[in-house]
């Protein structure tokens, strides 16, 4: 198959042993069967795959795509194309939308760089699924909070209850400062019964909005820092920006209650009960804090990019620090936005690398000094 | 004319002038909570003030 794969002309007919007479039999571009071409988040079109690969399209390239009927072969495609190189343009689309499981036919291998690149994409998380699409409770319709109405009773009743809880913390947090003593054991069990509660939260604000989990679980991201998570990428199809954001601030919001309810006991309870709910609250703080972290890929950092209307802006930063460091060429998709805003990408990479970098060194010294100490 | 299902022009014939034709591929969306800070600081047997106390504490 050539370099585009599609608009060649089948095996006899191409080797000019078709009927004499008849004109070659052209197989057209057509997308793979389950293939979906929808509006998405933020209004975008998106493509996709069969195996839920989602892809976001420029705009003329949703024009391509809506017009991928098996009537029209790249070189059309490339005839309606003005500008320089317009078949070479149109070849690169269809070699993307081959790689992204979308376009029948076989995508042209990588080479080692960009395969390195595309592999630390998709598994920067090591993931240990705790629970996939089995039957339960966030697999249940979202029942009380379906309603748009209920899910305005609940914020004007939850912001209160939130504004409640961070008086309480930072009172606390004031009032006893930081904890002499150490962690009690069940501090743990607390902190893990707290963190099934926050992904929790991201499930059912998902079904509240009608967006199918796929998984939950822990893992390891960048294969050493253990996280908790819930796989959403269903979300890609919600087009709201306010429900995006409420998706990645629902875990956070959860934390936070915790945390002052914590702060009540630490504040009022007395004795052993509030010394460890003293040690509890510090530990909470922190994990609300990392996950509002906006230099780490967790809820803070998604509720940012929901709330700018951007869609992966971690990938793209990172795109443009991958193109000036290992000189791989810049996507079509970052080539596209203005050089202030690539700037910006650049910065934002390069303090979370910075940070990310500064964190695993971090742990290891930890892990190490932990490690020592037991020996 | 634009498609009602989806709201993208689908035009039978496509003319694109200078326009950028690219798509990007979406890594899986995962809502991440990272316990490393608190789970670390809850390990270290001295306080539980700091992850950076524990280390000197130790």
């Amino acid at each position: 198959m050539s370099r585009s794969g599609i608009g060649t002309v089948t095996g006899a007919a191409a080797a000019g042993g078709g009927r004499p007479g008849r004109p070659p039999r052209v197989e057209g571009l057509r997308l793979r069967a389950g293939a979906e071409l929808i509006v998405g988040v933020h209004d975008q079109p998106l493509v996709v795959s069969p195996e839920g690969l989602y892809t976001r399209l420029m705009p003329a390239a949703a024009r391509i795509v809506a017009s991928l009927d098996g009537t029209r072969t790249a070189a059309d495609l490339a005839s309606g194309v003005r500008g320089p190189a317009a078949r070479a343009r149109v070849d690169a689309l269809l070699d993307e939308l081959r790689r992204a499981g979308v376009l029948e036919g076989d995508a042209p291998a990588l080479n080692r760089r960009e395969r390195l690149l595309s592999r630390l994409r998709r598994k920067a998380i090591l993931r240990l699924p705790l629970w996939r699409r089995a039957p339960g409770p966030l697999t249940a319709p979202a029942g009380p909070l379906a309603s748009a109405g209920s899910r305005r009773v609940l914020a004007l009743a939850g912001i209160p209850a939130l504004l409640a809880a961070a008086v309480f913390v930072l009172t606390a947090l004031v009032a006893l400062g930081l904890p002499s003593s150490s962690a009690p054991w069940p501090v743990a069990l607390v902190l893990l019964v707290q963190l099934a509660c926050h992904e929790a939260s991201h499930a059912v604000v998902c079904r509240a909005l009608g967006v199918r989990i796929r998984e939950a679980g822990v893992g390891l991201w960048l294969w050493a820092l253990p996280v908790a998570y819930v796989d959403r990428t269903d979300s890609y199809r919600l087009r709201s920006r306010r429900g995006h954001v409420a998706i990645a601030l629902a875990g956070p919001a959860g934390d936070l209650l915790w945390c002052g309810a914590t702060a009540l006991v630490a504040l009022y309870a007395g004795g052993s009960a509030a010394s460890a709910a003293h040690a509890l609250l510090v530990l909470q703080v922190v994990l609300l804090c990392t996950n509002l972290n906006p230099l780490l890929p967790t809820d803070g950092f998604h509720a940012l990019e929901a709330a700018t209307g951007t869609t992966n802006l971690r990938h793209r930063a990172f795109a443009v620090l991958s193109a000036l460091v290992l000189r791989v060429p810049l996507p079509v998709t970052v080539r596209a936005l203005p050089r202030r805003r690539r700037s910006l990408y650049l910065g934002y990479a390069a303090v979370s690398a910075g940070y990310t970098l500064l964190l695993l060194c971090g742990v290891g010294f930890g892990l190490t000094q932990v490690l020592g100490g037991a020996l | 004319m634009i498609d009602e299902t989806h709201g993208l022009d689908s035009r039978s014939e496509i003319e694109l002038y200078l326009e950028d034709i690219g798509s990007e591929e979406l890594p899986d969306a995962a809502s991440l909570s990272a316990t490393f800070f608190s789970f670390g600081s809850a390990s270290c047997p001295y306080s539980t003030a700091s992850s950076a106390s524990c280390l000197s504490s130790s």
